[in-house]
């Protein structure tokens, strides 16, 4: 490939990207596309697709998609589709233990891997379950408003959240807002094919104290007094909501136990008591919020 | 998963399995829970060669120290003051007329190392440090110099000092990160001097706002301790049904062990961050209670419990050094304010016999220009400035390294980042060119393809 001096050779470099005979772009965007919608590529690393870089777990598999995919006319929807409709991206993630002993590390996908949400959906789906996600875009940006300044001048307003969803949330490098920080979100002066997922107790830390988790809790608790009536069906609804199931009779019997070990001894009419007495089912919702199950897919 | 060339120890599945569960909660998996979950990158680790300095203090001075107003005594620059001069280099001014230091030095120790009179108390500690005179980088902004002391580089994101030193040590504290930062700088660069860039984000730092400041999120405000247990169980009881639906989950398991132990960091991590657990004469001997001096005695003193609590890197901070006008009264503030404090803390370290394994180290990013910007201020200068460290293995009593008669150029002893960087791994007891990280397919190491051990520094 060559072209002339005065030319700056990016269109080269493009029709060099897409040309039938590379066998690399398409490849390695696949692989991506596999890994966003399983959990791990077909090669689990997304970014070196040299000899160095490890081997497919089946290339055969990779090398056909590919080849589809530029087919397709480059489609990332026509490739999600493919994939979504495939058997292997249906399967569940139940434990066998035949299938485990011969396949540990699941390489060969007899089943789903469990993963956890990325840091934007875990905090999208606590808006959501509590009902307080604002599904509109939000109006103007705060980075464009902040304007042309040093970015710890304008800390305050870049900081300040709404509950819209996490892609609108300002992206400022070295200034990521914690929920998305604490739940590996990509450090944006990086290339990063695939996100740490790091297990910390300053996630738990998050998850118990801070007051966005309480609020959302809050919120989440007054939606399930006002939908159903008994304390058991509000119980219900909850895991419902966080779950995407019913509670287990002993999720249940745990849950039911308590709450009523939270108010015990508030029978008075002291502030104390009543403050405990009205949060209570907030800091059982809060409790689903932490608990793995919400942010950990199967 | 990228690969770590360092030396890691051999667990099976099983062993790592026992170790979560009796309560070494940080776990970082690279990748989702198919994966072969690595050992503990946490754990503490096997090092190189033997140990020397098994922790680091790093006492940050933002906006550029003037050496020549300090540690680096200039009798020629004091005789030639108000003669003009051509100095500087492309990127700033070209000079100005000669500014004498308006301090006066002295020697001290057995060694006679020349301090000035700005900083008595840590002046009778000259036995102790070693001033390394012959300091350069490589640009004289603050941007640019504060993030490559920080990470080796100015361009690129890059792992800092502090995320290398957890990856390739590992920490020895089980209740608390292993990379702290106190009064985190916001500008210069930000998090990304504290931040772990390409190694696995578990080695990132965490920082601590202000001298009483708190690790994020580290209080409960609505629920007694009690309630929250009770919250706590009932999370846990989740938790623990789902795992024995799973059957094997080591992500759960992990998940279990970091709530427990974030509920423990509750009530230790205040406890530990609390000067005012300490007696009041130790208090007294830091300067805390005393205007001046108590936001950085605190500092000091939160170090030095730290470092006792098995925290391997901790940066404090303190600024702003930047003189450009001021000088007089900038520095005679800052040294007022950090002299006590600094000289207590070696003295309280050397106490506990905990020096010797302790790497202290003090500095910005630059230094000044021995011209004055007006007749009370110096301008940056990178091609000359002093840092020190004591403790740790490194000699005292000891200076290494000059600049020439009037204190602009590093001529001798010349102590580049990259060097600095590979001394501070080496007195960790880590070889700088063996301690790398494969990413995007190369492997990358703190001082990329440069840096020289000072081996004549080294006890």
């Amino acid at each position: 490939m060559s072209f002339s001096r005065s030319s700056s050779g990016r269109l080269q470099l493009a029709d060099w990207l897409v040309a039938p005979d590379n066998p690399l772009t398409s490849r390695v965007m696949v692989n991506r596309i596999w890994h966003h919608l399983l959990g791990q590529g077909l090669l689990k690393n997304m970014d070196n697709f040299g000899s160095t870089g490890g081997d497919p777990s089946h290339p055969e598999l990779l090398d056909h998609l590919a080849l589809r995919f530029t087919k397709n006319g480059w489609s990332v929807k026509g490739m999600v589709r493919e994939i979504v409709l495939s058997r292997t991206y249906q399967l569940a993630s139940d434990y066998d233990s035949a299938n485990y002993n011969a396949d540990p590390d699941n390489r060969y996908l007899w089943r789903r891997s469990t993963r956890r949400l990325d840091a934007e959906s875990i905090r999208d789906s606590m808006l959501s379950v509590s009902g307080l996600l604002k599904r509109e875009r939000p109006r103007g940006s705060a980075v464009s408003n902040a304007g042309d300044r040093r970015v710890s001048s304008r800390s305050q307003t870049l900081r300040a959240t709404t509950d819209h969803r996490s892609v609108f949330l300002p992206i400022v490098r070295d200034m990521i807002s914690e929920p998305l920080r604490l739940f590996d979100y990509a450090e944006p002066s990086m290339v990063t094919g695939k996100r740490d997922v790091t297990t910390v107790p300053a996630q738990a830390l998050y998850l118990m104290n801070d007051s966005f988790v309480t609020r959302v809790a809050d919120a989440m608790a007054r939606r399930v007094i006002a939908e159903q009536a008994s304390p058991d069906e509000r119980i219900k609804l909850a895991y419902q909501l966080v779950y995407a199931r019913p509670p287990k009779a002993d999720e249940l019997e745990k849950t039911q136990l308590f709450l009523n070990k939270y108010i015990a001894g508030t029978d008075d009419n002291s502030q104390r008591s009543q403050y405990y007495r009205d949060n209570a089912m907030s800091a059982f919702c809060q409790a689903l919020l932490c608990s793995a199950e919400f942010r950990y897919l199967d | 998963m990228n690969t770590h060339t360092h030396f890691l120890p051999n667990l099976s599945r099983r062993d790592m399995l026992k170790g979560v569960s009796s309560g070494f909660g940080y776990l970082a998996l690279a990748g989702m829970c198919a994966e072969a979950a690595p050992a503990n990158p946490l754990a503490p680790k096997t090092t190189h060669f033997a140990p020397r300095a098994k922790r680091v203090i790093f006492l940050c001075m933002r906006g550029g120290p003037s050496h020549l107003d300090t540690f680096d005594y200039k009798p020629k620059l004091q005789a030639d003051a108000g003669q003009e001069i051509k100095q500087g280099n492309q990127y700033q001014g070209t000079g100005g007329k000669l500014l004498r230091s308006p301090w006066e030095f002295a020697q001290h120790g057995q060694n006679g190392l020349w301090i000035s009179e700005l900083l008595p108390n840590l002046a009778k500690h000259a036995d102790k440090l070693c001033l390394m005179n012959g300091m350069h980088t490589d640009l004289p902004s603050h941007p640019h110099s504060f993030v490559k002391m920080h990470t080796g580089n100015s361009q690129f994101v890059r792992p800092s000092l502090g995320a290398w030193t957890l990856y390739g040590l590992g920490t020895e504290s089980e209740n608390l990160p292993g990379f702290i930062v106190l009064n985190p700088s916001s500008g210069n660069g930000g998090a990304q001097n504290y931040g772990s860039a390409f190694l696995p984000a578990i080695y990132q730092a965490t920082p601590i706002s202000g001298s009483s400041g708190q690790i994020s999120n580290i209080a409960n405000r609505r629920m007694s301790r009690e309630r929250q247990r009770m919250q706590l169980d009932l999370i846990q009881g989740l938790n623990q049904g789902r795992l024995k639906q799973k059957q094997v989950d080591p992500n759960l398991e992990s998940v279990i062990d970091s709530f427990e132990l974030a509920f423990k960091m509750q009530t230790e991590v205040p406890r530990l961050m609390n000067v005012y657990k300490e007696s009041s004469s130790v208090r007294r001997a830091y300067g805390i209670g005393s205007r001046s001096t108590d936001s950085f005695g605190k500092q000091c003193l939160l170090a030095r419990r730290m470092a006792e609590a098995g925290v391997r890197f901790i940066e404090l901070n303190y600024g702003n050094w930047d003189q450009h006008r001021g000088l007089k009264a900038g520095l005679e503030r800052n040294c007022r304010a950090t002299d006590k404090p600094i000289a207590a803390l070696l003295a309280d370290l050397e106490k506990r016999d905990m020096l010797k394994d302790t790497l202290v180290m003090w500095g910005g990013e630059f230094g000044r220009t021995p011209h004055g910007e007006s007749d009370d201020g110096r301008d940056h200068n990178n091609r000359g400035y002093t840092m020190w460290m004591a403790g740790g293995g490194v000699k005292g009593g000891m200076r290494y390294g000059q600049t020439d008669e009037y204190g602009f150029a590093a001529v001798d002893g010349r102590m580049h980042i990259h060097d600095w960087h590979a001394t501070v791994l080496h007195l960790l007891s880590l070889n700088h060119k063996k301690l790398t990280f494969n990413y995007s397919g190369r492997d990358f190491r703190l001082t990329d393809v440069h840096g020289e051990v000072a081996t004549k520094i080294l006890a």
